[in-house]
């Protein structure tokens, strides 16, 4: 079975990220990177752009264009979905969780579409 | 004339009018004439020649057409009718052949569909007979035109299909578009002559390829989300679990333990400051320095969020300890620091340096005296922020925030005789006493308490800046913390390092209640929920959370919460809506507990002469 959950616009976090380019805040997203991938429960992370192609993964190439694609139009739909409901409202992340046999969960962050594929 | 026609003409009748003449009258012979004359005539026309000018008598004609027919008798001697005859079949001879015409076939047709006309038998006989009538049938046909077809076909117009899906969303997404065009247009209608002079904004690229720093904020929620998974059960915990075994165990209360925080470029640091952010309740900023004298070396300012307890969001790494820190309430992102080496600082979160926004340092610069304890203050009438810091050279200042710049006024000095400044300088120096702590009252924003390494408290105002409004023969060594109580304006807790903690009502001299903990205080907090609850942590690792309305002597909580017994609990802040308490170290951890039902109870509100206020 698998779970899925929709976050919208409504929670906000508190950090405000201005729209310069920075080196520090290049930095910075680098160093939180590294710290997902280094947690042992996280199997890889995909970083998308927003045609669909993928920027950088730790995934082998294969596996990632699989997720890719599959991810990208399951994220067109959910976005769809929160529209519907709310013009003004949208996808902010996304969160699936298979439990089965295998526990599994990917999360994706809809922005850039992230996805980081985690197994419990 | 037949005479058997019936009509009776024996007899003759006359009638009356007729001409009557006589015998030889009627014997007379009159001639008549017929001419081809036409007596109806006229013999007088005349019409006018213009050719020659005249009028000339016209002839008319004498012929008058009484009947007009047009057949198709051919008369039989005419050239016309011997050939017509000669091709019947009814003469014999040499008549010049002429070209023969359609309808000349046609005839040769139709005698050939009549098998037993005449002329063939004529032919046959060689005698030809006519019939009754000589028909000939004439018929033409017009030349028929070959019929032709032209077609015109154009090229095709260019085609593509189309299609899309009109949802609710990507119906507001059309408004929205065109509102914002024409509010564009509306723009540069306005803005039409200023525009020229601006030049393009030049977007500087970092090197990489693709930059992915706007991913800074999903990288950060991705962390916490994974975070949250890792931790999860310590998540729900502090969400939703509520102690049942509470109910059985009368009065008292546990901590459940949930994330510790642990940072590792602080260690070798203690925690030597800790304060909850009014605005963001998750986030919690702790100072590290260290309390040994000998041991001074550079610290730490590391801001947590609950969200994630595996790294910090915010560190500034500092020159000097931290003694002390206190966030703005309502100026969520300044947080002010005192230092070791008595200096202070503001520092801004919004902004993405490392330094402070201003630094500020005491006048008399010659000795190191550390700040023990800053707090914010309400913003003065220029809208400048302002704070206060009370330091061990025994001065309570007020820094002001001015544009960057920090300035400061001294308050209040602090002597053991009741601060006077008529006092010259040499003498001042013996009376003076340092000031150790520091805390506001939470209605009267006038009036604060200070505690000093003497053990008194003094409770004085901004406005008095000579005096003391009060005294407190407190405590027998250094008080380390002062606290007014959330809701009972005449209420405070004070701790030092006498192992007591004492609850004072300020209109009394004595304390209300005293308590001795048998072993160093670090800290004493009261809880924000309920005015007769506090916390207090000691040197041995153990948090004593007391509820006055239930047990005055004994906590009703004692809890052993480090694992190292060599661990000394330095301080403990209450978080303001979530019943959790976060509890520092001076090995540089931070842990947070969640406080179980019985130590959650607001009391009740009664009518006694010590006034509530819930």
């Amino acid at each position: 079975m698998v779970r899925i959950k929709l976050f919208n616009r409504s929670h906000v976090g508190f950090i405000s990220v201005k729209k310069n380019v920075t080196f520090v805040q290049q930095a910075e997203v680098e160093d939180t990177l590294k710290r997902i991938e280094a947690r042992e429960d996280v199997v890889g992370i995909i970083i998308v752009n927003l045609d669909g192609v993928y920027l950088r993964s730790t995934l082998d190439d294969a596996l990632t264009a699989q997720y890719t694609k599959h991810l990208d139009r399951l994220t067109v739909m959910a976005r769809s979905v929160v529209r519907n409901i709310d013009p003004e409202d949208d996808l902010t992340s996304l969160r699936l969780r298979i439990e089965k046999n295998d526990k599994h969960e990917i999360m994706v962050e809809v922005q850039y579409v992230f996805i980081i594929v985690r197994c419990v | 004339m037949d005479k058997g026609d019936g009509l009776d003409r024996g007899k003759k009748s006359k009638p009356s009018d007729q001409l009557k003449l006589t015998e030889a009258e009627l014997k007379e012979n009159i001639t008549k004439v017929l001419n081809t004359h036409n007596p109806h005539a006229p013999q007088n026309i005349v019409r006018f020649n213009y050719k020659e000018g005249v009028y000339q008598r016209v002839s008319v004609d004498h012929t008058a057409i009484l009947f007009e027919m047009e057949s198709n008798i051919v008369y039989q001697d005419s050239e016309e009718g011997r050939r017509l005859m000669l091709k019947q079949g009814l003469i014999k001879g040499d008549v010049a052949a002429t070209p023969v015409e359609d309808g000349g076939e046609v005839e040769e047709a139709e005698e050939e569909d009549r098998p037993d006309s005449v002329a063939s038998k004529a032919d046959k006989k060689g005698v030809k007979l006519g019939n009754f009538f000589h028909f000939t049938d004439r018929a033409t046909q017009t030349l028929n035109n070959p019929p032709r077809q032209i077609n015109c076909q154009t090229a095709p117009p260019p085609r593509s299909i189309f299609s899309a899906t009109a949802n609710q969303w990507q119906i507001y997404d059309a408004y929205c578009e065109e509102l914002q065009k024409q509010e564009k247009q509306k723009a540069t209608l306005l803005k039409k002559e200023t525009d020229k002079s601006k030049k393009g904004v030049l977007v500087t690229e970092t090197q990489v390829l693709f930059s992915i720093s706007p991913l800074a904020k999903e990288t950060k929620i991705l962390e916490r989300m994974v975070h949250q998974n890792t931790f999860d059960e310590i998540a729900q915990d502090f969400k939703y679990f509520e102690d049942p075994s509470d109910k059985f165990r009368g009065q008292e209360g546990t901590l459940l333990p949930l994330w510790t925080f642990q940072h590792e470029e602080t260690r070798g640091l203690s925690v030597t400051a800790l304060c909850w952010n009014s605005k963001y309740q998750d986030l919690f900023a702790v100072g590290m320095g260290s309390y040994d004298f000998c041991k001074q070396g550079r610290g730490m300012i590391v801001f947590y969020s609950l969200k994630n307890s595996s790294f910090p969001e915010y560190v500034f790494p500092t020159t000097s300890g931290v003694q002390c820190l206190d966030i703005h309430p309502q100026h969520f992102y300044l947080t002010v620091v005192g230092f070791y080496d008595g200096c202070v600082a503001v520092y801004n979160l919004k902004k993405k340096s490392l330094e402070p926004v201003c630094k500020g340092t005491p006048k008399t610069s010659l000795l190191t005296n550390p700040v023990w304890q800053v707090r914010w203050q309400n913003d003065d009438i220029d809208n400048n922020h302002n704070f206060f810091s009370v330091s061990a050279d025994s001065r309570v200042v007020s820094w002001t925030l001015i544009k960057h710049e920090l300035i400061s006024t001294e308050t209040i000095r602090l002597s053991v005789n009741g601060g006077l400044s008529n006092v010259p300088d040499d003498e001042q120096l013996v009376n003076i006493s340092g000031g150790t702590s520091l805390d506001f009252h939470k209605q009267t924003d006038h009036l604060f308490l200070v505690g000093t390494e003497q053990g008194k408290i003094h409770k004085c105002s901004i406005h008095y800046s000579s005096k003391f409004l009060k005294t407190y023969n407190a405590h027998n060594s250094a008080v380390y913390t002062v606290k007014w109580n959330h809701f009972h304006p005449r209420v405070f807790i004070s701790c030092s390092a006498d192992w007591t903690v004492k609850i004072w009502d300020d209109t009394i001299k004595v304390p209300v209640f005293t308590f001795d903990l048998m072993s160093a205080i670090g800290d004493v907090a009261w809880a924000p929920y309920s005015s007769t609850i506090f916390a207090a942590v000691t040197i041995d690792g153990i948090v004593r959370v007391f509820d006055l309305s239930i047990n005055k002597y004994e906590a009703i909580c004692q809890q052993l919460v480090v694992a190292k017994k060599k661990t000394k609990l330095t301080h403990i802040e209450f978080n303001p809506v979530h019943p959790v308490i976060i509890v520092g170290d001076d090995q540089g951890l931070v842990s947070s507990f969640k406080l179980s039902p019985n130590l959650r109870k607001t009391p009740k509100v009664r009518k006694s002469p010590w006034h509530y206020h819930v």
